[in-house]
């Protein structure tokens, strides 16, 4: 009787099954409950690991798409990255020429302070003469009220580079010794010669002509990379400065004058940072040419360089404040030459 | 056999559209394949079969879905098969264009019950207004599904039709 029921009743007991059970499931779990319930634990156990599985196989297919065949990230990335490279290279230079400069500055601190009988003004090189024929560099001085004249002597803890030729406010223009109106007093210490270097207008190569003092000629000949050093005899130059070295032994002799080619001690293709030469005690001044303006050097502390500009060295430091590391801005002996024992010094 | 092969490719599409729309960043245009597989099967079948196939089908939409109480779903599915049951003789569910229009309105309807069972039933409910604001999203984007899921779920009737008639011939 109940399968005659059933089967006669199929339609209407299935349809009150699916429309009565789901409104009594949705009114008990539609309740707050602390706990999980069984309907839901098992809808959750039929449907996780089919979940589970999609997500990680939707999530690999993904990243096959983006790592084979789109490419999308990759070439988002390689943006990125050359990016990245570009500020990278651009940083690394930048340090690496502050690490230049920084260098080059330590060493002419250095060297004021190994050569404390004269007085220097740091200066920074804003400009070359473009003409083929002089050889001429702007500085600017950043020490406000510089002392800085016509004549006076500009250097580099690597030799000597130039005399002022013309001052204008905070600018100078410098002939360089490689210039064919330039003439310095110069020597070859231990050698027994003086004489005077003389540019020849061509950047890298002066004329020196020298005469023999005594006849050490034949013993103690002029040899290729000897150093010729400033006498300080002609005032403008302090004495023992490196101007060049002997390129080319052999000489051509005109009368009493032995002449020589000389290579530069300083690269002035890459001059950056200077000294000038304020008050050597040996200058000569003539009277006329210091003008109202002109005073002496005063010792203050320059401004601190701005981002990009050159990091100017301390007017004037004591040797105790100055760090000397043992490796670094040592200058050469032959360039330290004492000027007493140059066989043409002064008594 | 075929109302199994539909559960079973119901069950696969709900297991793979959410954690994909997920992936790409679209789980407000998930079609519900659910729906369009008890509007199928209602428009096809017979009506206790449609309204079995209808309630597993929304069972299983259930167990996906983690916030609506278990029934809301079959609920609604029972429901659509039995309105599509009604709509057999009345609407030509085979063409692309009804199928479109029926499925857009049928999803639009469940949203309705969706948000009526949930007033009802579910105490802690608030996000009447997203669903209102879900419900269009969503009848567009189950409609343009509907066209490719009827297609595939009358491709696997023919073959379960065409094993069934092979048997009987067999046996004849």
């Amino acid at each position: 009787m109940w399968r005659d029921l059933l089967l006669r009743y199929r339609q209407k007991l299935v349809l009150a099954l699916v429309l009565i059970s789901p409104v009594g499931s949705m009114y008990y779990h539609g309740k707050v409950r602390p706990e999980t319930s069984a309907v839901e634990k098992a809808m959750m156990a039929l449907t996780g690991p089919a979940s589970s599985l999609s997500h990680d196989g939707v999530g690999e297919v993904k990243q096959l798409l983006s790592a084979y065949v789109l490419l999308t990230k990759t070439e988002a990335r390689n943006r990125d990255l050359e990016r990245e490279n570009r500020i990278l290279l651009g940083e690394a230079l930048r340090t690496r020429t502050l690490a230049e400069e920084l260098l080059r500055v330590k060493k002419l601190c250095e060297f004021r302070d190994q050569h404390r009988d004269f007085t220097t003004l740091p200066a920074r090189v804003v400009g070359r003469d473009v003409s083929q024929v002089f050889q001429v560099v702007r500085l600017k001085i950043d020490i406000e009220g510089a002392a800085v004249q016509e004549g006076q002597a500009v250097i580099t803890h690597d030799g000597i580079v130039g005399r002022i030729e013309k001052v204008s406010g905070p600018f100078a223009d410098v002939m360089l010794v490689t210039d064919a109106r330039s003439n310095v007093h110069a020597t070859v210490p231990g050698k027994g010669v003086v004489g005077s270097v003389s540019g020849k207008g061509k950047k890298g190569e002066f004329g020196a002509q020298f005469v023999y003092l005594d006849n050490a000629e034949r013993a103690v000949p002029l040899i290729a990379g000897d150093a010729v050093l400033t006498t300080g005899h002609d005032r403008v130059f302090p004495a023992g400065l490196e101007i060049g070295h002997i390129a080319d032994p052999k000489s051509t002799r005109q009368g009493p004058y032995h002449e020589f080619v000389l290579a530069p001690a300083v690269a002035y293709a890459t001059l950056e940072e200077v000294l000038v030469v304020t008050d050597y005690r040996g200058a000569q001044t003539e009277p006329d040419r210091r003008g109202p303006a002109a005073k002496p050097m005063e010792l203050k502390t320059p401004d601190p360089p701005k981002p990009g500009e050159l990091a100017a060295p301390a007017p004037l430091r004591k040797p105790s404040d100055t760090p000397k590391p043992a490796d670094l801005g040592k200058p050469a002996p032959k360039r330290t030459l004492d000027p007493a024992n140059t066989p043409d010094a002064p008594p | 056999m075929k109302h199994l092969a539909w559960i079973l490719m119901a069950y696969l599409l709900l297991a793979v559209i959410s954690p994909l729309l997920g992936h790409l960043d679209a789980q407000l245009y998930a079609p519900d394949v659910a729906l369009l597989t008890s509007l199928y099967v209602g428009s096809r079948c017979a009506t206790v079969p449609a309204v079995l196939t209808g309630f597993a089908v929304g069972l299983l939409k259930d167990g996906f879905s983690m916030s609506a109480p278990v029934g809301v779903y079959a609920e609604i599915n029972v429901l659509i098969a039995l309105l599509a049951r009604g709509l057999q003789s009345r609407v030509d569910l085979i063409s692309p264009l009804p199928v479109i229009a029926t499925s857009a309105a049928a999803s639009l309807l469940s949203s309705a019950l969706f948000l009526a069972f949930e007033s009802v039933f579910h105490r802690s409910f608030e996000n009447y207004a997203e669903v209102a604001a879900t419900a269009l999203p969503l009848a567009l984007t189950t409609m343009l599904v509907a066209p490719g899921q009827f297609a595939l779920m009358e491709r696997i009737r023919r073959r379960f039709d065409q094993q069934s008639r092979g048997a009987e011939l067999l046996r004849r």
